[in-house]
């Protein structure tokens, strides 16, 4: 008996054992899974979202930003009766403009606990919405929830630079290029419920609090970035462009652009609605609205719309390459600006004829002079003395063969020769920037090495990564890659350029106090079926001694008689160029020819003393003539405010003596017939006008000396009529001769 | 009277046989055996010292020293046992296990009632009150000369009879509540009462049938050791079996073997009986759908977590392995805020493990432990058949349903209802289990030797 009550002890001890092993496995070795699953139990989790990073210009502007917004929903699991769906579902769709069909269907998914009824939601909507959840208690049916909406201040400018934030995440540009970084980590409010989703007593309460996105500051500056769009606006209307135009500006040290455009800039607000050529192109495509191509079309267009050309897109650089060419010529010591070359019109490479833009050619000049009027065979023999390694070299040294690695999504690679399939027809072609195809943005950037003393920059979209507090996290500034060019040659390229502006084809890209050295450019589309598309641009570096800008226009398929990047993009560069340096306080240094031809402001002389007068005006260079023997000013012409040629311009001052003469005497206007003098050269025109006593001021191109092909395009006052003489008439100017097809 | 004839009929065939067995050994072995016994008086003697050093712990112990003896039979003539004052370990043990219970009921149920009854001291109220209540029901039999017990047992035991019978006349007309009997303010399960009345009646009959029982005739002893009393558990399991009372049934079975089995059951018997137990539910298990569906859940209850028993397993298995090793800390439960379904009750383990860790699970599986090793002191140092039997018997019920309540909160084996002794809330099963320790300690009055 007694040992067999031990046995039953022993079975008992036993199964304790047991028991303790079963909890020792339970509650040691498994325990992470089973406290997770506990704490997935208990623990209610709220997201706390992220705030996403702002987007700035350089000049900390917002450029993209967030606005608060709700989200209302409702949890058809806790609506009870069908009564409370009617009058919740009635309520709603009175305030949020969604129908009552679709609020109550949803209200019948009796299972669901979270069922959106309508997204960003403004604040007077929201709390509109509030007053009815407190009106009927509604405080376990409906749920406001606060979220955050992308707004974008600039709309339109640099919308595909900026890119747009959608449903998950950024779609294209700066949005999406650093979405990750600008996102953040969505924080978390946990609290604990227990199974009636009742809020408990609990220590688990834990609140980690969201890690906000950084803020990025970019290089952009939102004010040249608008004097960039407004001159791709003109010339995009001007030259009636058949594709687009898109244009950058950047900074040549290092590499940071200040401002990029791609025409028919979208509204980043509403990025799925058309602007433009793009809602034409759609509307008249006579597609069914309800088709499937039309929607394809459709999409195809808001893609295409979205795409940043400067960087997506490539084409043949054209004449602007000639600027490198001419770099490697003088760096490697094959030519010097002086060497003498001969143009015949034509060149005959391994056979192939290929030929100049100007026919019979350029004859024999210097080599600086035939860069000025661009010339092909010049080029074509530069690259021959370079020869084809190093021409090769030096053309993936610039960058050529890689991707810039701009921080922007979708960079193009450029379309090139292989280094095998180089020869010298390849190289001769090459030389002018065709028959190889590049992006905007490499373009520039080989430029920019040309223009900050040789060296290799990459450009960049993003300056820093700021955290909430405004502590840089990431510095993106970058560091010249290397030096390829001597600055030397650098320094030698930016005369040549600089005259070639003065006086040579990139006369348009003049700048009165500013010296810029631009080259313009015609290329063919070479793989376009329409043989006579052309792709004009021009870029320009300034001030050509201490460059601090570059600029690129390019006009894809300009659809006016005159096709060359002279006309259709260089006077464009130049504006571009004047307005942004005197925006970056760059001082203007005038030559004194340039004072002379200066335009002048007249001041209002009336009833001041004519002695005095007459003094100040001739002091400052301007030629009075008196009328009449009074010591007062009783009328002039110019009139005040009236803008005129300095040289051979001449101020009229009616005089009086209101010590003699009670009122001013009734003088006899000496009137002069307006001649024609559009089509004319601009120096014949001034000489004309200022023969019969007019004034005279100019617009447009101001480079327009004696040697200088600019043309009269357009004169104020029309042919015929009678002017008083004194008057000022203005007259458009415009460099009409300059060719550079490469 | 009526004590001295029971002690004739108990104790003398035991001292009869064991007189016999030496004869029987030969003579050669007499005079050791003679010699070792005389060696092992003295122990019992000092034994028997302990009364007059607990004189100065008069707790439950008469001043004035009984009259009424029990002869030791065993231990020879000069030695007999004496009614002296309760086992103080084991009620030591049962006042732990009943603090220590009554502070998880309170933890347990604190949530679980703040939200069905609107007040979170609403379990443990009324567990206190029954608590003071059973005590006063265990120092009142403690004080009970467990002969007297024993001569109500039958009376008891029919009466526990007549309530499983009317249990089932009354369960049928109440639908669900087939187990209980409701009395207005209270309810009791007759099932609780007859657990307790099962192993009083299988220690009277046993006392009673004591020279059947050591016949030497193997058929005669089977009949009456294994047979009789497996009848009588039997006819027991089938009345709890109809009120589809499927844990009650268990442990009324296991109760009534390890009565019979330490009675001295043939083992035989014990070894046919349970591989036909094996076979029978193996065979259940793989033939019917219901069984192996059954099984697949314990197995795999994360795939059955829509069905609330389930849901109350897994929960109480996230509440028991997320203790880890110290417990999240006495009233931090998380799983007792209506995860786990009235954690008061036989999930209260669940909440053990979960606030006090391995190390409090532990301790409770300890504290059992070390009360049935005292239940078995007791037994050993009982002076009867039915005083070690009926010790042994209600050693067994709490040890079984302690054991199985946290097998089932573990996921050993199947859920089924069980509740865990002087830990789950419960009125008047907890009034029935201080009666077993009034049974228990009353018993344990008689361990002490005294020489005459």
């Amino acid at each position: 008996m007694y040992i067999r009550t031990i046995a039953v002890f022993v079975v008992f001890a036993m199964i304790a054992i047991f028991l303790c092993g079963r909890l020792f496995k339970l509650q040691i070795l498994e325990y992470d899974q089973y406290l997770g699953k506990v704490l997935d139990n208990l623990m209610q989790v709220s997201v706390i979202k992220a705030q996403r990073g702002v987007i700035y210009d350089r000049n900390m502007q917002k450029i993209a930003a967030n606005v608060t917004t709700y989200r209302v929903f409702i949890s058809p699991a806790d609506i009870a009766t069908d009564e409370d769906r009617a009058t919740i579902s009635q309520e709603l769709s009175k305030i949020l403009d969604v129908s009552y069909d679709t609020i109550y269907e949803k209200a019948l998914k009796v299972k669901r606990k979270d069922e959106t009824i309508k997204e960003h939601v403004d604040k007077a909507t929201a709390d509109k919405v509030r007053a009815v959840i407190d009106k009927y208690g509604y405080t376990r049916q409906i749920y406001l929830q606060t979220t955050s909406k992308r707004y974008y201040p600039f709309e339109n400018s640099a919308a595909q630079v900026i890119g747009y934030m959608g449903m998950d995440g950024g779609l294209f540009g700066l949005e999406l290029q650093y979405n990750e970084l600008l996102t953040g980590t969505d924080g978390k409010y946990i609290t604990a419920r227990n199974a009636k989703s009742e809020s408990m007593p609990s220590k688990y309460d834990v609140k980690i609090d969201p890690e906000n996105g950084y803020s990025l500051v970019t290089t952009l500056d939102m004010n040249i970035q608008a004097i960039l769009e407004n001159q791709l606006q003109q010339t995009y209307e001007e030259n009636m462009v058949g594709n687009n135009v898109c244009g950058i500006v950047m900074d040549v040290h290092t590499g940071a652009v200040l401002a990029m455009a791609t025409n028919w800039g979208f509204d980043l607000n509403t990025p799925y609605t058309l602007v433009g050529d793009y809602a034409d192109e759609l509307t008249f495509s006579g597609l069914d609205k309800n088709s499937e191509e039309y929607n394809e079309l459709k999409w195809e267009l808001i893609y295409s719309m979205w795409r940043n050309k400067c960087v997506s897109e490539t084409y043949e650089p054209g004449s602007t390459f000639k600027v490198i060419t001419s770099a490697i010529g003088l760096e490697t010591g094959k030519v010097t600006e002086n060497t003498s070359l001969r143009c015949d019109g034509e060149y005959v490479v391994s056979g192939v004829k290929i030929k100049c833009h100007k026919i019979g050619g350029h004859g024999t000049g210097s080599f600086s002079y035939l860069l000025q009027q661009s010339c092909n065979p010049a080029m074509m023999k530069t690259a021959e003395l370079i020869g084809r390694d190093t021409f090769w070299k030096y053309f993936e040294e610039f960058g050529y063969l890689k991707k810039t690695g701009i921080d922007l999504p979708g960079e193009a690679a450029g379309i090139n020769h292989t280094f095998s399939g180089f020869h010298s027809v390849e190289m001769a072609t090459s030389s002018f920037g065709q028959t190889f195809k590049t992006t905007p943005i490499q373009q520039l950037t080989a430029i920019c090495a040309v223009a900050n003393g040789g060296h290799v920059v990459t450009p960049y979209v993003v300056e820093s990564l700021i955290d909430d507090d405004g502590n840089v996290v990431i510095d993106n500034a970058k560091e010249s890659k290397r030096q390829i060019i001597s600055e030397e040659v650098c320094n030698t390229l930016s005369e040549i350029l600089e005259g070639g502006v003065r006086e040579g084809v990139a006369s348009n890209a003049y700048v009165a106090g500013y010296k810029i050295a631009a080259k313009t450019g015609t290329s063919e589309k070479r793989d376009a079926e329409d043989k006579s598309l052309r792709v004009g641009s021009t870029v320009a570096f300034a001030p050509a001694n201490d460059p601090q800008i570059a600029v690129l226009i390019v006009v894809d398929e300009p659809g006016g008689p005159v096709k060359s990047g002279g006309t259709v993009a260089a006077p464009y560069v130049a504006s571009v160029v004047d307005q942004t340096l005197q925006y970056l306080n760059v001082e203007k240094v005038y030559t004194d020819k340039e004072l002379a031809e200066l335009s002048f402001e007249v001041g209002d002389y009336v009833n001041k003393d004519v002695a005095k007068t007459l003094t100040a005006l001739e002091s400052s260079g301007i030629t009075c003539r008196v009328i009449g023997t009074g010591n007062t000013v009783y009328s002039q012409l110019p009139l005040a405010g009236d803008k005129m040629r300095k040289e051979k311009g001449v101020v009229y001052l009616y005089t009086y003596d209101p010590a003699i003469e009670e009122q001013p005497p009734v003088t006899e206007n000496e009137y002069e017939t307006v001649p024609d003098v559009t089509g004319m050269k601009v120096s014949a025109a001034i000489m004309v006008l200022t023969d019969k006593g007019f004034n005279v001021n100019i617009t447009g191109s101001l480079n327009y000396g004696e040697r200088s092909g600019a043309q009269v395009i357009s004169q104020s006052a029309s042919p015929g009529t009678s002017l008083q003489i004194g008057a000022v008439i203005t007259i458009e100017s415009m460099h009409t001769d300059v060719s550079d097809n490469g | 009277m009526f004590f001295q004839k029971n002690t004739k009929g108990g104790e003398a065939p035991e001292k009869n046989k064991k007189n016999k067995r030496i004869k029987k050994k030969g003579k050669t072995l007499s005079v050791e055996l003679d010699e070792k016994k005389l060696k092992n008086i003295p122990e019992p003697i000092k034994e028997g010292e302990r009364p007059e050093k607990q004189g100065k712990a008069p707790l439950f112990k008469r001043k004035k020293k009984s009259k009424e003896t029990v002869e030791y039979a065993e231990a020879g003539a000069d030695v007999y046992r004496e009614k002296g004052a309760v086992d103080r370990p084991m009620l030591v043990i049962i006042l732990l296990l009943i603090c220590f219970g009554s502070i998880m009921v309170f933890s347990a149920s604190y949530a679980y009632a703040l939200d069905e009854m609107g007040d979170s001291y609403y379990f443990i109220k009324r567990q206190i009150l029954f608590a003071i209540v059973g005590l006063f029901v265990m120092f009142a039999v403690s004080r009970v000369d467990y002969r007297v017990i024993r001569l109500f047992t039958p009376a008891y035991f029919g009466v526990a009879v007549l309530l499983l019978l009317a249990v089932l006349v009354l369960g049928v007309a109440e639908g669900e509540a087939v187990r209980w009997i409701d009395l207005g303010p209270f309810s009791f399960q007759p099932s609780e009462i007859m657990k307790l009345g099962l192993v009083l009646m299988l220690a009277f009959y046993y006392s009673a049938t004591e020279k059947q029982v050591r016949a030497k005739g193997f058929w005669k002893s089977s009949l009456f050791g294994t047979f009789v009393p497996i009848l009588m558990v039997g006819f027991v399991c089938v009345l709890i079996a109809l009120e589809k009372h499927i844990s009650g049934t268990i442990i009324m079975f296991g109760i009534g073997m390890i009565v019979v089995f330490v009675a001295g059951g043939k083992l035989l018997w014990f070894a046919l009986a349970s591989g036909g137990f094996v076979a029978a539910v193996t065979a259940v298990i793989t033939m019917t759908d219901y069984a192996t569906k059954r099984l697949d859940i314990w197995l795999h209850p994360e795939n059955y977590s829509a069905q609330s028993e389930v849901w109350q397993t897994l929960q109480g298995l996230y509440a028991v392995g997320s203790g880890g090793f110290f417990g999240v800390g006495l009233g931090n439960s998380r799983q007792k805020h209506l995860f786990v379904s009235q954690p008061q009750n036989d999930f209260i383990f669940a909440i053990v493990s979960e606030e006090l860790g391995l190390m409090g699970a532990a301790l409770v599986i300890i504290l059992f432990v070390a009360f049935i090793w005292r239940c078995f002191v007791i037994a050993k140092r009982a002076p009867d058949t039915f005083s070690k039997l009926a010790v042994t018997g209600i050693a067994a019920k709490v040890g079984i349903q302690a054991f199985l309540n946290i097998a089932v909160v573990t996921n050993t084996i199947p859920n089924t209802g069980i509740s865990l002794p002087f830990f789950s809330y419960g009125g008047t099963a907890l009034i029935i289990l201080f009666l077993e320790m009034g049974v228990i300690l009353s018993i344990s009055r008689y361990s002490y030797l005294q020489r005459k």
